[in-house]
């Protein structure tokens, strides 16, 4: 059983007053933000997409969008949530697009191995078992993989799940469920091939 | 030799382990997106259309020339009541008391008719130490040249300022020490692109 999520854990936070100061225009706090959240956007994106190298984009596309709506930020909700909300459309939106690309222009396209081949910028992880699960997570449906990302990964909980993606939290739970499932059982029986 | 089934939890563990490495930041990255982040909020500016006024929800107008020269004459022809007395659940009332004629101003380059009205927003927060006013009327303060409005405290607690708004329905809210406030005698509506509450005060209602 994974371990569980500890979705209060305030790690990489930025303050409040840093995002009252960013909500009214200061450049400064909102460096700020971009520095705290830039490595966990950018996990979350190139684990996303489904053309990886599209991450850096859609990370700066989601924060010119932050920057933007800043003022109408509602401080009810995390920001990290809010953020990821963000996030998760403009990659939803940038999988619209690459999965009519690819249909239209590439067939055959193994994305396996487009995701494994060397040509990648996330050297930082790269080695044979993060290929294996980086083969086994580009498999899993969009919205699963979105969901497992969230929860394992991001560490969100299912109530705030629920904001970032406007699913309901029964639904979301079955596709957590289904996403661990297909990777436990992909990624023990991987084994077998190596 | 396959994994033993007792072994597929770990390893579910070991792959959100491998999830979970953070790259690490760019520098270089982070100044492209903010600079990105700022030039994009600078370019939500067009003075050359008012289309709030046909469409109330647009935000893309600007009155930014009218905030010194409001806030400097201190003309109050229209009032819009805050928090000075919270029981006052109606509509922000728009009290048409001793307006003068000639108390509305042109806006520049927007035609002789559409004229900004002078309006009064106040808020009762004694603790505070800054409080604004943020809306579509000054693009939620995010111009570098139309910034969030910093209101005026009175002795009693009272935050207040006048701004010129054109006239129509129009979102806003308070931004007191950082946090966003609803005005509490106000109206509210849901905002159509990011969720949350806003104020609503509809300007130049007869």
């Amino acid at each position: 059983v994974p371990t569980d999520p500890h979705p209060s854990t305030p790690e990489g936070a930025v303050d409040a007053a840093t995002i009252g100061r960013a909500k009214l225009g200061d450049s400064v706090a909102f460096t700020r933000i971009v520095e705290a959240y830039y490595a966990r956007c950018i996990r979350f994106a190139r684990s996303m997409l489904r053309n990886p190298d599209e991450a850096e984009d859609m990370v700066q596309d989601a924060f010119v969008r932050v920057y933007r709506a800043l003022p109408r930020y509602e401080d009810r909700q995390r920001f990290e949530s809010w953020l990821f909300h963000i996030l998760a459309n403009c990659c939803r939106t940038a999988n619209k697009g690459f999965r009519q690309r690819d249909v239209l222009s590439i067939h055959d396209t193994d994305l396996g191995a487009r995701l494994a081949s060397g040509d990648r910028s996330d050297a930082w992880m790269k080695n044979e078992y993060s290929d294996d699960v980086r083969r086994a997570l580009a498999e899993l449906p969009d919205y699963n993989r979105e969901v497992f990302l969230l929860h394992y990964v991001e560490e969100f909980s299912y109530e705030e799940m629920e904001r970032i993606t406007g699913v309901r939290k029964s639904a979301l739970k079955m596709r957590v469920k289904r996403a661990s499932d297909f990777l436990r059982a992909r990624l023990a029986g991987g084994t077998r091939d190596a | 030799v396959t994994r033993e089934t007792e072994d597929q939890g770990s390893v579910l563990n070991q792959a959100i382990d491998q999830l979970r490495v953070l790259p690490p930041v760019d520098a270089r990255a982070v100044s492209r997106i903010v600079k990105a982040a700022v030039e994009a909020r600078e370019m939500g500016v067009d003075t050359s259309v008012a289309p709030y006024l046909s469409a109330p929800r647009s935000r893309v107008a600007m009155v930014s020339t009218m905030l010194g020269i409001a806030a400097a004459a201190g003309i109050a022809g229209f009032i819009v009541r805050g928090t000075v007395s919270p029981s006052s659940d109606t509509f922000p009332q728009i009290a048409n008391d001793a307006a003068p004629a000639g108390a509305t101003m042109p806006v520049a380059g927007m035609g002789a008719d559409v004229r900004a009205i002078p309006t009064q927003f106040v808020l009762k927060r004694p603790d505070a130490r800054d409080v604004r006013v943020i809306g579509d009327f000054n693009q939620w303060g995010m111009q570098q040249d139309a910034p969030a409005a910093r209101m005026t405290r009175g002795a009693d607690g009272v935050w207040t300022i006048n701004l010129p708004i054109l006239p129509g329905r129009h979102t806003y809210a308070f931004v007191v020490d950082g946090a966003t406030v609803l005005d509490p005698a106000a109206p509210t509506a849901e905002d159509p692109d990011f969720g949350g509450k806003r104020s609503v005060i509809i300007v130049g209602k007869p």
